[in-house]
């Protein structure tokens, strides 16, 4: 099984950076490759082997931008093939989801630990497509529908 | 040392030049240093980087015995992680700060966990700065394990 993680440069790679430290001990395979938005850790993520791959940093304010990052992701998708894509967003993952999806990977999506009362508007249009979509609080979990609590980051 | 720090996505200069002025009038006694991002205010009384790589980032945060930011979950992980009392400020939307307003309930909820402490807007800092001295952010269990479990449960029942 081939699996990619990708999450956003801030909160979003930081929530990553902690699932990817576990990766070894709980996941059955290593990530080939890690999708992200700025290299502020990209040399120490090189290190544990993966491709590592910078996209262009774009949010719902930058229409022109998410539509170059939607083609950097669509080719990385392609090139790539996973089976498998994890992520904490934001909306440039989301994008790849949607690729990622479309060629037949599974897709889990882990809403960013910031999300603290509602679910991410990335998130919960992804939940549309993911077969697995986590928050991070027990309470959002409650009171929407598809959405599973496992654990938290921090 | 306090270290101030916006995160790396964007600016934030209603913070960081409320803290810079704090420091010009003499209210923070303590040098500054401040990784500002996109912002197109330049700090006048404290160093500033734009971008520190993370590594040296760590650092930074390991040196300060005080932290100054913006209610961006990094920057609260990294002040947990090294239990750093954390004075934040939450991003507005409405100042083009971010795409919504959800650090605002980023803060409040860490600020309920006693994670750190909140200043909703400028006019707030200094008596929350000021509180920040004797703060001692709360110890608390992350169920982390579970979480990378879980998703490590996924990836078996999709393994071909």
């Amino acid at each position: 099984m081939k699996l990619l993680v990708g999450a956003s440069a801030g909160g979003h790679a930081n929530d990553m950076r902690v699932l990817i430290d576990r990766a070894a001990e709980f996941w059955p395979v290593a990530p080939v490759a890690y999708i992200t938005t700025a290299d502020t850790w990209a040399d120490e993520l090189r290190d544990t082997g993966m491709r590592v791959y910078v996209i262009r940093e774009a949010d719902r304010r930058t229409p022109l931008r998410a539509i170059q990052t939607a083609f950097q992701s669509l080719r990385i998708v392609l090139k790539e093939r996973p089976d498998a894509i994890v992520t904490t967003g934001a909306m440039p993952m989301a994008i790849m989801c949607v690729w990622a999806r479309l060629i037949g990977a599974k897709v889990v999506w882990i809403d960013c630990i910031s999300q603290t009362e509602t679910l991410s508007l990335s998130g919960r249009a992804v939940k549309r497509l993911s077969h697995l979509t986590l928050t991070q609080w027990p309470e959002i979990a409650m009171r929407t529908r598809g959405v599973e609590y496992a654990g938290e980051v921090l | 040392m306090i270290f101030l720090t916006v995160g790396s996505r964007y600016g934030f200069d209603r913070l960081v030049q409320a803290v810079d002025d704090m420091v010009g009038s003499g209210e923070i006694l303590e040098p500054v240093t401040a990784q500002i991002g996109m912002g197109s205010f330049e700090p006048r009384h404290m160093e500033f980087e734009r971008f520190i790589p993370g590594p040296r980032y760590d650092t930074r945060v390991q040196d300060a015995h005080m932290l100054i930011g913006h209610a961006g979950s990094g920057t609260i992980s990294l002040a947990m992680a090294n239990e750093k009392p954390l004075l934040v400020m939450p991003r507005r939307k409405r100042y083009h700060e971010h795409v919504n307003d959800h650090q605002v309930a980023t803060a409040r909820t860490f600020e309920r966990l006693q994670q750190l402490l909140a200043a909703d807007n400028v006019d707030q800092l200094s008596t929350k700065f000021a509180a920040l001295h004797t703060f001692v952010p709360q110890r608390r269990i992350a169920h982390t394990d579970e979480l990378a479990g879980r998703v490590g449960d996924f990836l078996r029942s999709i393994a071909k």
